[in-house]
């Protein structure tokens, strides 16, 4: 483990849940802070400076999505966002915002530490140059992605991906571990008019998938939120 | 909370006056055959009959008969109206020429159009009042559905917080094999919580008709790859093969409620078919998109097989605190969800063993819905 230990925010008004958060992420060699309403939250994130934010968007004095907002205003400290299954508008509000991933109730601690590490290591990667992961080589599994040379492998076998398919594929992985939205991947590719044509990236992710996945229905290497976006596995 | 978007509200004045004067080709069929029939009896009639009065009885019959069984007023009226002119043109002297200054004639048209408005306005209240009964049948089966689940919720929070008493009570010591099955239970019967929770959600969520879903276009495959990765978080022993068409496939639906049909099968024929292995497959069949989920499980014995379609409604009403209740909430529900969405859904116990449950999505669209985006 890290000789300085991470600091994390735990924004969470049901007193069990913040327990619970605290106590999984304490034991797992991170230091943590808890705040129980929005007002709590904006005075401690200016006194701390987290480095890692845990965010219930349903405060009772403040709407989580301001705290997001307030967040990005001064700086870059990522922000995991906790949400209940029903309302995919509020996870793609948040992740527009620029909350850096989310994770649906009720989870386990395991999937919640995983967030936890991705998000830290992506900040981490962020600070290292804005580059980074453009070049180099990605690895997952048998997945592997040359940057420098435009090269994507699968079993060691070339795989041919289009001019569209292959920018896709490397902006997933610039962002590996983190769910995209479709809005976001669709500007990216193909620039801020494309807005809202979905059908043609999912087209584009249909033919991908065949490319890279032995199975499409049963993805390894990247996986639908589905009525959100995307998210790449974590390379390795 | 219900909140009506102008579009939305636009549909409701358009629904208003379709409920009102609906168009559709059944009723159009209804007025031009009862018509012609009149208007024949009233020809085969002419010599025969000793005044004209008989043409236009018999159009009054016509008429009421063309009001009682359409919809809304719009056909009666038009009845109504072809009556009048016919009467007028055919059997009043002189004969097939229009005479409008008859006053006799202006007291037929008025007697003609009463019974039509009088006719629709009563065969519209009965099918008013048939709505209202079926309404209030639909309440009193949702206040039994929450009672009967109320009950049920009972069982695994008791068996919760009693544990969670045991293991508190200082005055108990549990060897750590009696505490690592306390805690068990509470996981295993929180489980159980959150998988019914999920499903009444999903309840909610869909309404009563299909124009509260949120439908789009979606990828059977990209739905199918989330509801695996979700059930092989909690079942990862269990062997899921997912088989799909080559070709690329678009289906409209609401994503978050098929991938809990999906899941709710896998899990079914985990949980109560005790399989090792479960297969999913996509096929496209003419309009048709088949999803299948096959287990090679202990299958469905036969007399559950027939019992197995029944209304979460009034399975709630059977009621009985049984655990196993829960399937038929969750199938019901997948039922339910594939009806709203156009398809149909059947299950059958295989030769080799094992049960396959299979339903249908239509690929077309209805009109009334514009594919919106994600």
């Amino acid at each position: 483990m890290a000789l300085i230990k991470d600091k994390i925010l735990v924004i969470e008004d049901e007193k069990s849940i913040s327990y619970l958060l605290g106590t999984v992420l304490t034991a797992n060699g991170y230091d943590v802070i808890k705040a129980y309403t929005g007002t709590e939250a904006c005075e401690m994130l200016d006194a701390y400076c987290p480095d890692l934010i845990l965010l219930d968007l349903g405060l009772p004095d403040m709407d989580g999505v301001d705290i997001i907002r307030r967040v990005r205003s001064r700086g870059t400290a990522p922000i995991v966002v906790v949400s209940a299954r029903t309302r995919e508008r509020d996870k793609i509000e948040a992740l527009d915002l620029g909350a850096d991933d989310y994770i649906t109730k009720p989870f386990g601690g395991g999937e919640l530490l995983a967030r936890v590490r991705a998000a830290l290591r992506h900040a981490r990667n962020q600070v290292a140059g804005p580059s980074y992961t453009q070049t180099g080589v990605y690895r997952a599994g048998e997945l592997c992605i040359d940057f420098d040379r435009h090269l994507v492998q699968l079993e060691g076998q070339d795989v041919h991906l289009t001019q569209s398919e292959y920018k896709i594929v490397s902006l997933l992985t610039r962002y590996a571990g983190k769910v995209l939205t479709y809005d976001f991947i669709i500007r990216e590719i193909w620039g801020e008019k494309a807005t809202g044509d979905t059908q043609n990236l999912r087209a584009n992710m249909a033919k991908i998938r065949r490319k890279l996945e032995k199975n499409p229905g049963k993805p390894q290497y990247i996986f639908t939120e589905v009525g959100v976006g995307y998210r790449m596995a974590e390379g390795e | 909370m219900i909140h009506y978007t102008k579009q939305e509200r636009v549909e409701a004045v358009r629904r208003k006056m379709k409920e009102l004067c609906p168009v559709c080709w059944q009723d159009t069929v209804i007025l031009v055959v009862v018509m012609t029939i009149a208007l024949d009896m009233g020809l085969l009639l002419q010599p025969v009959g000793a005044d004209d009065s008989h043409a236009a009885l018999i159009f009054v019959a016509g008429v009421l008969l063309v009001a009682r069984y359409t919809n809304g007023y719009l056909y009666g009226i038009a009845a109504s109206l072809t009556a009048a002119i016919v009467v007028n043109y055919a059997f009043l002297s002189p004969y097939y020429q229009f005479e409008l200054q008859e006053p006799g004639y202006l007291l037929t048209f008025a007697t003609l159009f009463l019974v039509s408005i009088v006719t629709s306005t009563l065969t519209t209240h009965i099918k008013e009042q048939e709505e209202i009964r079926i309404e209030a049948e639909r309440e009193r089966l949702r206040a039994n559905l929450l009672r009967a689940v109320g009950h049920d919720l009972r069982t695994p929070l008791t068996s919760i917080i009693g544990s969670a008493e045991a293991m508190l009570d200082p005055e108990n010591h549990f060897t750590p094999e009696e505490e690592h099955t306390l805690l068990e239970n509470v996981r295993s019967e929180g489980e159980w919580l959150i998988r019914m929770v999920e499903n009444l959600l999903s309840i909610t969520r869909m309404g009563r008709s299909a124009c509260h879903l949120q439908k789009s276009m979606e990828a059977p495959e990209e739905v199918i790859g989330e509801a695996v990765g979700k059930f092989q978080k909690h079942f990862p022993h269990i062997e899921v093969e997912v088989v799909l068409p080559q070709a690329w496939l678009e289906v409209p639906m609401d994503a978050m409620l098929v991938e809990q049909v999906l899941y709710n099968l896998m899990e079914n024929a985990v949980i109560h078919g005790e399989a090792n292995t479960v297969i999913l497959q996509v096929s496209r069949e003419k309009g048709w998109a088949r999803f299948s989920v096959r287990d090679d499980g202990t299958g469905i014995p036969q007399e559950r097989l027939a019992l197995l379609w029944g209304d979460y409604m009034e399975l709630a009403e059977r009621g009985g605190g049984d655990k196993k209740q829960n399937m038929g909430l969750g199938l019901a529900l997948c039922r339910d969800i594939v009806t709203v969405h156009g398809g149909a859904m059947e299950a059958r116990n295989l030769r080799e063993g094992g049960t396959e449950f299979c339903f249908t999505l239509p690929l077309k669209e209805e009109r009334q819905h514009g594919a919106h985006k994600g």
